[in-house]
């Protein structure tokens, strides 16, 4: 169990700033996810914290204590990465004691049992223990993997794109299989990812990274529904948001260059260039709604059906039940939930409500 | 070739270099290489697989589109079943070199064929459980262990009808699990555990007797874990598959 707080943390690889005066502070036994595209510093971050990067400047620290001056042992941590690093010749039995038989660790057999034990039956691998690992599937692997984390008892588990190697199918189940397991554990888990979809269905809270620095740290729902910036916006939520750009007059939205007016309910303090955000489920396609647009494309999701609307050279995306019959080239017309308009500045992208607070 | 790079979007690309460009460019230009030819069909095996997901989404707008305006056939290999429902007119769905199902996407969602295309199709996943279908109280019911679900009666007649078997497999989706925070009749009292939020909506692992039947509904609809809810199942979408040979029923119940 442990708290997870960093300070003022930098890393520069030579003249490459990978991170840059970060803050973070996570909570024992909470998931924490590091959200971000390639190269944003996530897994340089965790690398710091596991004690396998140094930082240029700043300070970690594990349950309040100082741990810069650490190695990646004394820090007890375990860390999970994307490529399953098990032992080919070892069966899973050998590659979950391997950890315990360290020298240092003294463990009696019986422990090791014990933890053992606990593990494959928490991981529902216990029917694999004597097979060899080279002959588990994908998904198997990485469960062995996660167990030779989870009988080292470690104060945090550090997690790099353990999911992304698998397909699609396998992703979906191990979701909420280590979100389960996390829960049942009660430890404290640092997950990075790049996909949004694992952010927001495992974290308690998120923090989004982009080019080495957070931009917002939120549970799930906040950065859905309350970006910081369009940034957040569109890396959070699929299908992805609708940014118009525009300005603000007489309290209702006008969409530049090809003007198109949609109302607001009441949230631009002023008048202005403007970017609006809807959520495409926030777009509703009605007859006698307010503009008029073209279909231009429509994705069939099984539960709905995702349309892209085209005006002009704008395209406006909004998700309908899947019983809506609608075909191509259609003319339709289209309107938005108005209280659920976002807006950010046109120049810095910032969300307004965010530069008010 | 301008009229290609231009309906692919790569009309300023055409003096780079392919080691200057970003994977979805990348990609553009492989699917432009054959479009110039103008073929008579298109064969296209994973072309977006390796795109990341924000870079596939929008890819997977693009190719429809060319689809569409080109009109050309195109024979789309993926294993991706959300690329498979949004740009195909038809989808063949195999397995282990077995045709499994034709059909539109509606139709492969809506009645897949057997337990293969159920858990293929759809994401999350449909919930499936061994069931077996009784009477009880004057009403007809279907077991899940000890999860009890009403039923309309029409049900007993359509399984006789078309004979089903002892070993019964129920599939429902996530949408065909049905929540309320009251109780009403018909529902049965469940217990939230897992809430994944997706934004725009939630799926929500619900504790019923000893099953988890997953459900979805809007966001924050369940509170958090160990919430006291209740839920039925929508007629209209239970699924009955025989659970040996795993083909469906063809059972379709009203709503």
């Amino acid at each position: 169990m442990a708290r997870i707080r960093l300070e003022n943390i930098s890393k520069s690889f030579g003249t490459h700033v990978a991170v840059e005066d970060l803050d973070l502070d996570v909570a024992d036994g909470e998931f924490f996810v590091l959200l971000g595209p390639t190269g944003a510093g996530k897994t340089t971050t965790l690398r710091m914290i596991a004690g396998l990067e140094k930082p240029t400047a700043g300070r970690v620290h594990i349950n309040e204590v100082d741990v810069n001056g650490w190695g990646p042992a004394e820090r007890d941590v375990a860390l999970v990465l994307q490529q399953y690093s098990l032992y080919p010749r070892l069966t899973v039995r050998e590659n979950l004691s391997f950890p315990l038989r360290s020298r240092i660790r003294r463990m009696s057999e019986a422990d090791i049992e014990k933890r053992l034990d606990y593990a494959s039956k928490t991981l529902r691998i216990t029917h694999l223990l004597d097979r060899k690992t080279d002959r588990l599937s994908g998904g198997e692997m990485q469960r062995v993997s996660i167990g030779r984390a989870i009988v080292r008892e470690p104060q945090v588990f550090l997690m790099d794109e353990p999911l992304s190697a698998l397909d699609a199918k396998l992703r979906e189940a191990l979701r909420s299989e280590l979100k389960d397991l996390q829960m049942r554990l009660g430890a404290t888990f640092i997950f990075v990812t790049h996909d949004q979809v694992e952010a927001m269905t495992m974290g308690d809270r998120i923090a989004v990274l982009n080019h080495g620095r957070i931009v917002q740290v939120g549970r799930p729902q906040e950065v859905y529904t309350n970006p910081r910036n369009t940034f957040v916006a569109s890396f959070v939520g699929s299908p992805a948001i609708n940014l118009l750009n525009g300005r603000v007059a007489n309290n209702g939205a006008v969409v530049t260059p090809t003007t198109f007016e949609l109302p607001l309910a009441g949230q631009a303090a002023g008048e202005g260039a403007m970017t609006f955000g809807i959520r495409p489920e926030d777009v509703r396609v009605e007859a006698g709604a307010p503009v008029e647009a073209r279909v231009h494309d429509i994705e069939n999701h099984g539960i709905e059906k995702v349309v892209t609307l085209r005006v002009a050279d704008h395209q406006v995306r909004a998700t309908v039940p899947a019983r809506v019959d609608i075909k191509l080239e259609e003319v339709v017309r289209f309107g938005w939930n108005a209280d659920k308009v976002m807006l950010f500045d046109a120049t810095t992208g910032v969300n307004l409500r965010h530069r008010a607070a | 070739m301008r009229s290609v790079g231009r309906s692919l979007g790569i009309s300023h690309l055409l003096r780079a270099r392919p080691s200057a460009l970003s994977g979805g460019d990348m990609q553009r230009v492989a699917i432009g290489r054959a479009l110039v030819r103008r073929p008579k069909a298109l064969l296209l095996d994973e072309p977006i697989g390796s795109l990341d997901a924000k870079l596939r989404e929008q890819m997977r707008v693009e190719l429809k589109r060319l689809h569409y305006e080109n009109g050309s056939t195109s024979i789309y290999v993926t294993h991706d079943q959300v690329e498979a429902m949004s740009l195909a007119d038809r989808i063949v769905v195999m397995n282990d070199g077995v045709l499994q199902q034709v059909g539109t996407p509606t139709e492969v969602y809506l009645y897949p064929a057997n337990l293969f295309v159920a858990q293929f199709i759809g994401s999350p996943v449909m919930n499936i459980a061994a069931a077996t279908v009784g009477e009880a109280d004057g009403k007809v019911q279907v077991s899940l262990d000890d999860a009890r679900f009403d039923l309309p009666r029409e049900l007993l007649g359509m399984l006789e009808q078309k004979k089903a078997p002892a070993d019964l497999s129920l599939g429902v989706r996530p949408e065909g699990v049905l929540v309320s925070r009251d109780e009403q009749p018909g529902y049965r009292p469940a217990e939230a555990h897992l809430i994944q939020p997706f934004g725009g909506f939630d799926i929500v692992d619900l504790r019923i007797g000893s099953r988890t039947l997953r459900a979805r509904t809007s966001s924050g609809f369940v509170d958090k874990a160990g919430d006291k809810v209740f839920a039925r199942l929508d007629p209209a979408q239970a699924h009955f598959f025989d659970t040996r040979s795993g083909a469906s029923l063809d059972i379709r119940l009203a709503g």
